[in-house]
């Protein structure tokens, strides 16, 4: 276990707070306690991050001490072993000039033709560190640091839904209308944030992305069958 | 079963309290930003305590019913009329099908909360009524109230047992200057004592730059604690950030999910109404209590819940006499 410290952060809520660092060991464990956590009637809500865990609780009804002593029980029980194959999220992306309009440009950035950036951009499962910033962003883990390129000097005013990007040594999409600054290399034709659905998103903290190359045929076919499209989610092992 | 917008008033948004279990996607929890004077509103009408409401701002909407309805007004107080006549705050009232209810200017406070027995036909997004202007969603449409708008009711005229003696005392909210309680931030500990000092000294001045997402404060600029590059983390409702240049901004109801500079303090849950109701111009000092404490007064305050709903449940003797109803109707023998 790495260490950690449990930091009261408000009359109502506990900080599990690990070293201040991107580290995927640091998400395994906090993705693994949060859903420990989840069970508990006592713990009102849990917002996992980078490398803290908040546990909301309701004062009236449990105490601080207890909340420390259920959370330190957990880190103790919980098995980082056990079910290591973690869940991949596939999303569908059409990388082309239109829905890229930085493709070239980073593509050229990194000293290379634009089949093999999309190459190099589908190849990782990227771990999503934490949720934030937008409904459903996802901070992403794991692109490769060639195409790596530093985010606009002037942000665009309103980027699309669905937009997949670039921004320093982060990859991500765009789940809903922003301004951003972010490298823009294609968009996917699937919603990624739909509050009427049952379940708004599609993938949670702890969980992988995986991008898959589509055309822009199979990019209009998606979008005119949104309904019906069926997200593929795999379970693979996942070295961490 | 509706009501009529005829004006929207400054900035009218149905809110409960909100997405509370939808931070973990992101999702802002938006939600009432005085949850007390809501929780007060719904205990007077008997709505369960998370039936969404309206939310006024400064200057109200003008409401036509289309039906008899129970409603009552708390938080902010000001110039209410119903058909021209004054409209009390913090009473149930009956208003009648065809009435017409204008909530002007607030002059005591900045929120006012507007609760109808039995609430508002509107369809729930993840879970909660509450309006996210920001992403257009919730409440009704996702967006302020406008004239013309045309608010479903969930019911015709429910039951609400004695309504017509359901009230509770008006409280006064400050109008220059107001000190809320504040326990130790999660990063209290990496600012200096100086800073922290200094933090607890100055009497800051809420910005016009403040909204539903958060009060900026103007008056001192902190140097922020050394923490290398926080990684970013969970906010709260009441959480006192320091940004890089130096200047607080408490986050409120419409807060980001998620933040990245290091926070101070964070407002004692019962003391989030004093800042709900204070409004740009006015002065904030901050007063450390161990969370302990903060805990306390919220038993407290719920014990303070407790007495008042007794209060509004208990019909007072005047109310009981028989003797009232009996000399209305011997007035109209009388000519």
């Amino acid at each position: 276990m790495l260490p950690y410290e449990l930091i009261p952060a408000s009359d109502q809520a506990l900080n599990v707070t690990f070293p201040n660092r991107i580290d995927p060991q640091i998400n395994l464990i906090i993705s693994r306690l949060a859903a420990k956590l989840s069970k508990q009637a006592a713990i009102t809500a849990l917002l996992p991050a980078f490398r803290t865990l908040t546990v909301f609780y309701q004062p009236l009804e449990t105490s601080l001490e207890q909340i420390e002593a259920l959370v330190t029980t957990s880190l103790q029980q919980l098995d980082l072993h056990k079910g290591s194959e973690a869940r991949v999220v596939h999303i569908p992306v059409c990388y082309t000039a239109e829905f890229g309009p930085d493709l070239e440009k980073v593509a050229a950035h990194a000293k290379l033709d634009t089949a093999e950036l999309i190459k190099r951009h589908t190849k990782p499962n990227y771990l999503i560190y934490m949720l934030g910033f937008l409904p459903g962003f996802a901070y992403l883990g794991g692109l490769d640091p060639q195409i790596a390129m530093p985010r606009l000097t002037s942000p665009r005013a309103t980027i699309p839904a669905g937009s997949v990007g670039i921004a320093g040594e982060q990859t991500g999409m765009y789940p809903v209308v922003s301004p951003g600054g972010w490298q823009l290399i294609g968009r996917t034709p699937i919603k990624l944030f739909d509050p009427q659905r049952d379940q708004p998103l599609l993938y949670q903290a702890g969980d992988y992305i995986h991008f898959d190359e589509i055309s822009q045929s199979e990019f209009t076919q998606i979008t005119d069958n949104s309904a019906a499209y069926q997200i593929k989610v795999t379970r693979e092992q996942v070295k961490s | 079963m509706s009501i009529t917008v005829l004006s929207g008033g400054l900035l009218t948004t149905v809110q409960d309290f909100g997405r509370t279990a939808q931070q973990a996607s992101g999702f802002c929890v938006s939600g009432v930003m005085d949850p007390w004077a809501f929780r007060l509103a719904n205990l007077l009408v008997a709505n369960d305590p998370e039936t969404a409401g309206l939310e006024i701002t400064s200057i109200g909407p003008t409401l036509q019913f289309n039906q008899d309805c129970i409603v009552a007004l708390t938080g902010a107080t000001g110039k209410a009329s119903l058909d021209g006549q004054p409209f009390p705050f913090y009473q149930a009232q009956l208003v009648s099908a065809g009435q017409c209810l204008a909530i002007k200017q607030l002059t005591n406070g900045v929120r006012s909360y507007l609760a109808v027995a039995g609430g508002f036909a509107l369809p729930e997004v993840m879970g909660s009524l509450a309006t996210s202007t920001r992403y257009q969603l919730g409440g009704f449409h996702g967006r302020a109230l406008q004239a013309g708008d045309v608010l479903p009711l969930r019911q015709a005229t429910p039951y609400v047992p004695s309504y017509g003696s359901r009230k509770l005392p008006v409280p006064s909210y400050a109008e220059k200057q107001v000190t809320v309680r504040v326990t130790p931030g999660p990063q209290f500990k990496q600012f200096t004592e100086q800073v922290q000092q200094e933090f607890l000294k100055t009497s800051f001045t809420i910005s016009d730059a403040s909204d539903r997402m958060g009060y900026r404060l103007n008056g001192a600029k902190l140097t922020v604690a050394q923490t290398g590059n926080l990684l970013s983390e969970g906010t709260f409702f009441g959480g006192v950030q320091i940004p890089q240049n130096g200047e607080p901004i408490i986050l409120l109801a419409d807060r980001q999910t998620t933040g990245g500079y290091p926070v101070i303090a964070v407002l004692a849950s019962v003391d989030l109404p004093l800042i709900a109701q204070a409004q740009p111009g006015m002065q904030v000092n901050f007063k450390l209590i161990p969370i302990m404490a903060a805990q306390k007064l919220l038993q407290e305050r719920q014990k303070q819940l407790t007495q008042l709903t007794q209060q509004v449940q208990q019909p007072s003797r005047e109310d009981l006499s028989p003797r009232l109803p009996a000399s209305r109707v011997r007035r109209l023998f009388d000519d």
